[in-house]
């Protein structure tokens, strides 16, 4: 049995991708248990039965995905020290780094806790990972992101323009403001060209955690002026049900056949969906054993990340290479 | 009278310009395979 904290448009998708690979029971708890209940409702099929429950129901799971709003780290320890395994879709900061000091409390109960399970951070290292088979080594990756999924990942991006960016620079952590840093970033089409900015976001800590052969690794948020300048206020107006069509930029740098070579490969498509999609594929790999106990991330040398891509591409997970010009 | 005359001629003139340089030539063109661009992407085995 399967449970997921958090009946918002990223855990309505786990749910759905659950039900979807025939997982036959499902419990979703929710602060709003109405939502919860509708989700449920929804989501039932003859082979699948979705439940809604209180948060309470979720230590008879097996194995918990946290979809709702950070914090995760207090409910990850809690649920691992219960016996359950965990599957965490937290992008804050400050969060994933609380919940990489937890692989102690998950190999002492013999649990998974996988940090990071969404688009950015989660598919950003897997694609790291899968890209370096390209180059004799990698030394760079740089991740761009833009769009958002429900309202919580909105609220929680226009704080991430505030305070400080992390990233991992010559073997050694770089703190510098969030909101500097402009870089034109090429996402797949539909969304095209936008301007970038350094974000604080956990991309850098998951994927040096994943690779930590990496010499340098940025993550950059697009942005546009009035982000920037409404950063540090409240939100001006309540962010949408819905952030729309969103996309990853993931530029990988590193050395092939005795030269320089950069590859570039993204994804555009609904942040929620893929998001969900990365969520139930862990939980699934998870579930059937791919993960060792502690703490893991996708893209670590110990997970099984050629699987996880190869079910991410079945499921209408659509990437993109980017080609440069042919010349002559 | 005059003088309000011009001032809306160098307005709208100044309008047609910046018209111009802002929507002139934006219509998005499709790239070729000889340009490159994104295409479908399959990782390795």
């Amino acid at each position: 049995m399967i449970g997921v904290m958090g009946a918002g448009l990223v855990g309505a998708a786990v749910v759905d991708m659950l039900t979807a690979h025939g997982q036959a029971q499902v419990v979703v708890s929710d602060a709003n248990m109405a939502v919860a209940r509708h989700l449920a409702v929804r989501a039932s099929t003859k082979t699948s039965q979705v439940h809604a429950s209180n948060v309470g129901d979720m230590f008879a799971t097996n194995l918990v995905v946290l979809a709702c709003p950070a914090p995760h780290a207090k409910a990850a320890r809690k649920l691992l020290e219960a016996g359950v395994s965990v599957v965490s879709c937290s992008d804050d900061l400050d969060d994933t780094l609380a919940m990489l000091d937890l692989d102690a409390v998950a190999r002492q109960a013999r649990q998974t806790l996988v940090v990071g399970a969404t688009m950015s951070p989660g598919l950003s290292g897997l694609l790291v990972r899968v890209m370096s088979a390209r180059f004799s080594t990698v030394d760079e990756a740089h991740i761009a992101i833009h769009g958002t999924a429900g309202p919580a990942c909105a609220q929680q991006h226009h704080r991430a323009l505030t305070g400080q960016s992390l990233g991992w620079h010559d073997g050694d952590w770089l703190r510098r403001r969030a909101g500097s840093g402009r870089e034109l970033c090429w996402f797949p089409d539909p969304v095209g060209p936008r301007d970038c900015y350094r974000a604080e976001l956990a991309d850098p800590a998951v994927i040096h955690q994943a690779l930590p052969e990496l010499l340098r690794v940025t993550v950059r948020m697009s942005a546009n002026r009035r982000d920037r300048l409404t950063a540090r206020l409240p939100m001006l107006t309540p962010p949408h049900a819905e952030g729309g069509v969103g996309a990853l930029r993931v530029e990988v740098r590193g050395w092939r056949n005795d030269a320089r070579h950069v590859e570039v490969v993204g994804v555009a498509d609904r942040v929620a969906r893929v998001a969900g999609k990365v969520a139930a594929t862990t939980a699934r790999q998870v579930i059937a054993g791919g993960f060792a106990s502690g703490v893991r991330v996708l893209g670590d040398d110990e997970s099984p990340n050629a699987t996880l891509i190869d079910e991410l591409v079945a499921s209408s997970v659509h990437l993109h290479e980017f080609v440069g010009s042919v010349l002559g | 009278m005059k003088l309000f005359r011009r001032l809306l001629l160098v307005l709208s003139v100044a309008t047609a310009v910046v018209g111009i340089l802002r929507f002139g030539g934006s219509g998005k063109q499709r790239v070729t395979t000889k340009q490159g661009g994104w295409r479908g992407y399959e990782p390795t085995k």
